[in-house]
Parts: structure tokens; sequence; C-alpha cells
């Protein structure tokens, strides 16, 4: 079960859901939202910024206006979001990529269209599972039944090191603490991102005091 | 949060084109710096202001008396094909006679060293009427009593030895020239607070450029990230959202 933090994160109409929902606002104001951007990956430029929780607090602002979303947690490493939503990790990404069923099978939903796909059982080599075309096709899949998909990946430095994750889905969204990451470790991180020709749709800027 | 598109037009990044400025400072984000830095840039200002004013507020305080001696051609000196002197050469001929300092300092009463009373001296050449010239003697003393007589005396002892010199005939020219003290020096009067303003100014200049380079230096340094509008600046892409502090730590 869900502890009330997240429970508030989940709820649009609360003090911190609003603030997703501006930011779910901004992201469908994009031109390229719907049509060329339909799956988004989420990093942070170091651990800590709080990935997880921009995942949930914006999937669930697009769920409550109407979208069908699913968030998937690609931290094959350090898997949180069925730890923040008090679910179990028996099934998920991992099991779903095999391609026996379609991945929206592996998760749950969490309120109305509204669905988190947890990592499932850790591979041996996770980097070469995230760089596996069997995870593109199976993420892939799942834009068919939603019309929008958050993976939540590792730091950005560990993203630029995998071509899958950076070129493979339709856009990038960084997320900053803004108390806990200095100026020039997020300019850096920005810069590197742009001169890979990553799609840097945006920025997050958590942990607003 | 409302999410300005003008802002996405002028800092998104061309996708696919690697923009070589993004490295480099702006004008519009040093600024934007110094704006969010005033009370550095402020406080750095006033401490270079307050060091720079202290060697102002120690110098010696200093009255400046100023006499006049007019040189002019002697009379009836006719030139047999003998060169008039300059005034330049004169002022250099007297004041080249060693015992002419130590006579002026003498008559003026001066208690110290012949080289002290020299540096506070400033006799400064300027023309006067057709025929004429003119020294300008200065004299800046501890008290304006003593700066009065020490111009004086100066003047006094110029404008006799220029006429000793008259009197005797030179190798290689001849001095056709007489002195007299135009106007005596009297007791100047002191001026407070000119003395100090170079120094404020100084330290303003120097203070408010310290405090610029402090905030500039500092920035990439810090985590005030200050809203949406900073950073964009900083990070010149879109910023999409602004989230407050309220989950659990993420490990």
């Amino acid at each position: 079960m869900p502890d009330a933090e997240i429970l508030r994160l989940l709820d649009p109409a609360s003090s911190t859901g609003c603030h997703y929902a501006d930011l779910a606002r901004n992201l469908r104001l994009k031109p390229e939202f719907g049509e060329k951007l339909k799956s988004l990956v989420v990093s942070g430029s170091e651990p800590g910024t709080g990935c997880s929780s921009v995942c949930l607090g914006l999937g669930a602002a697009l769920a409550a206006s109407g979208y069908r979303v699913a968030v998937v947690d690609c931290n094959l490493d350090r898997p949180c979001l069925h730890r923040m939503l008090g679910e179990p990790n028996f099934k998920g990404l991992t099991s779903g990529s095999g391609g026996e069923r379609e991945l929206e099978r592996y998760g749950f939903e969490v309120s109305p269209n509204l669905l988190v796909v947890p990592t499932g059982p850790i591979p041996p080599s996770p980097e070469a599972h995230l760089n596996s075309q069997e995870f593109v096709r199976a993420v892939r899949g799942l834009e068919k039944s939603r019309d929008f998909v958050l993976l939540d990946v590792p730091v950005a430095p560990r993203l630029l090191g995998s071509g899958t994750l950076s070129r493979s889905f339709d856009g990038v969204l960084l997320v900053v603490h803004a108390a806990r990451t200095t100026k020039q470790t997020a300019r850096r991180i920005t810069d590197d991102l742009l001169e890979a020709d990553v799609n840097l749709v945006g920025v997050v800027l958590n942990g607003c005091v | 949060m409302k999410f300005t598109s003008w802002m996405v037009a002028r800092r998104e990044p061309r996708q696919g084109s690697w923009q070589s400025g993004r490295r480099e400072f702006t004008v519009f984000e040093v600024w934007h710096v110094i704006q969010k830095r005033r009370r550095l840039i402020a406080l750095v200002m006033l401490l270079v202001t307050a060091a720079a004013i202290i060697p102002g507020l120690l110098r010696e305080t200093s009255y400046t008396a100023e006499a006049v001696v007019s040189v002019e051609p002697r009379r009836g000196f006719e030139a047999g094909g003998q060169s008039e002197m300059p005034l330049q050469d004169i002022t250099r001929l007297v004041s080249e006679d060693q015992r002419f300092m130590a006579v002026a300092a003498d008559r003026a009463g001066w208690g110290g060293e012949e080289a002290a009373f020299g540096e506070r001296l400033d006799p400064v050449p300027a023309s006067g009427a057709v025929g004429e010239t003119r020294l300008l003697v200065r004299f800046s003393g501890s008290t304006a009593e003593e700066a009065e007589k020490a111009a004086n005396s100066y003047a006094e002892v110029f404008a006799e030895r220029v006429n000793e010199l008259g009197r005797e005939r030179l190798v290689g020219g001849t001095l056709g020239a007489t002195a007299s003290v135009e106007r005596v020096a009297v007791s100047p009067a002191r001026l407070p607070g000119v003395g100090l303003l170079p120094y404020v100014a100084g330290g303003l200049v120097a203070g408010v450029f310290a405090g610029s380079l402090a905030a500039v230096a500092l920035e990439p340094r810090s985590r005030l990230w200050q809203g949406v509008r900073d950073a964009e600046l900083t990070l010149r892409v879109p910023v999409l959202g602004a989230i407050p502090e309220y989950a659990p730590e993420e490990k």
C-alpha cells in the first residue's frame, strides 16, 4: 500500500498534484506531443533527483487528463517504483521483454488510466537487457495500447552510455534537483545530452523550496 | 505555472545540431547573475570602499599655499648678439644650486630635512604678459602658516637669485632678466573631503567589479535555483515544470 506522500503525488487535486498538472500541460503544449512524442525517457542529472516521483506524478497528471499512460521502471540495478507503491516485483519489464505476452499484462493499475510496470526479476546483465531490441520492442508494444509511455531510467551519464535508451524512444526529460544539483553539473549534463544529439524535450526542476 | 512559448522559441536548441556557443556565458546570463547577487556585490563594494578610504583618512592633512614670481627681461638690455635664457633654464639653473634650497628652507624656518622641503615644493612655470614669464610656487605644508611661509620664502629667494645671476655675467649667455614676487602667498583654507573623493570613487568602482567577478565565479557552484526563469537561463533549455520538495529521499 503506498504511503500518504505517494498518494498525494498521485492525486491531481493535491497541493503537489497541481504542479504535476502544470508539467503535464506544458508537455502537452509541445507540437509533437501525441503523434511523434509517445514515449519519454525520464532521467536525472545525478542519483536522488526524484526521477521516479516525477514519473509517477506526471503519469498521474496525464492520466487525470484522460490519457492512457504507462510508467515503466527501467532501473534494473535499483528498482524502486514497486517499493514506492507497495507492490511486489515478481514480474515486470524483464518478464515481458521475452515477447510471450504484452508488457501491459505485467504491470498493475495504480489509478484509472495509469499503469505501472515494475522491473521484474533482475537479469544477470542489466545493461545488456536495456540495450537489447527485445526491450525496445516490448516498450513500443506498450504504445499501441497506451497513449503515452514514461520510462524511469538510470541517471543521465549512464543514459548517454546507452545508445538504445538515449535514441530509441521519442524524447528525454531531464530531472534536476533544486537543492542537490549544482548549476555547473546540470549545465554540463544538459550540454552533454545535446551534444550527443539526444532529443531533450525539457527539464524538470524538482525539490524547489 | 504558465509555460511561455516565446521562451521555447528563443531558447530551445535545434535538434540535430550542436551549437558551439552553449559552453560560453552570454552577456544576458552574466547580467542575470549580477542582478541575482546584488547583495553580495553591495557587500563587496562596501568592504572595498572602506578599505580604499583608510589610506585617505590616514593621510596627513595638508595645506597648499601659492606665491607668484614674475620674471621679465631686464629693461634697457639690448642684446649685442647675446641670447636670452628661457625661464625653464632659469628655473633649472637656480634649483640646481645646492645652496638655494638650503637658503629657502632656512628662511622658511623649516625644521626638517632639505629633501623633505623639496618634495613638498612644486614650482610651476606659467606664461604671463608679452615678454614676461611667471613661476607659480606651490608648497604643501602640515599647517597653513607653514605652507604660506615656505612658499613666500622660496619665491623671495628665487627672485633674489635670478637678480643675482643677472648681475653676474655667465659664460655662454647672459641672464637678461629680473625677477620679483608678484603675489605673496596667503594662509590657505583647508578643503576637507575633496581629498577622499578619489578614494571613494575608486573603491566603489573596484568594489562593483570585484563583487561582480565573485558573483559570476560562485554561480556555477551554486545550488540556489531561483525558479524556472533562473533554470532556463542557466541550462538554456525549456523548463517544463517546477515541483516543490515533498517526497522522502530516494536512494
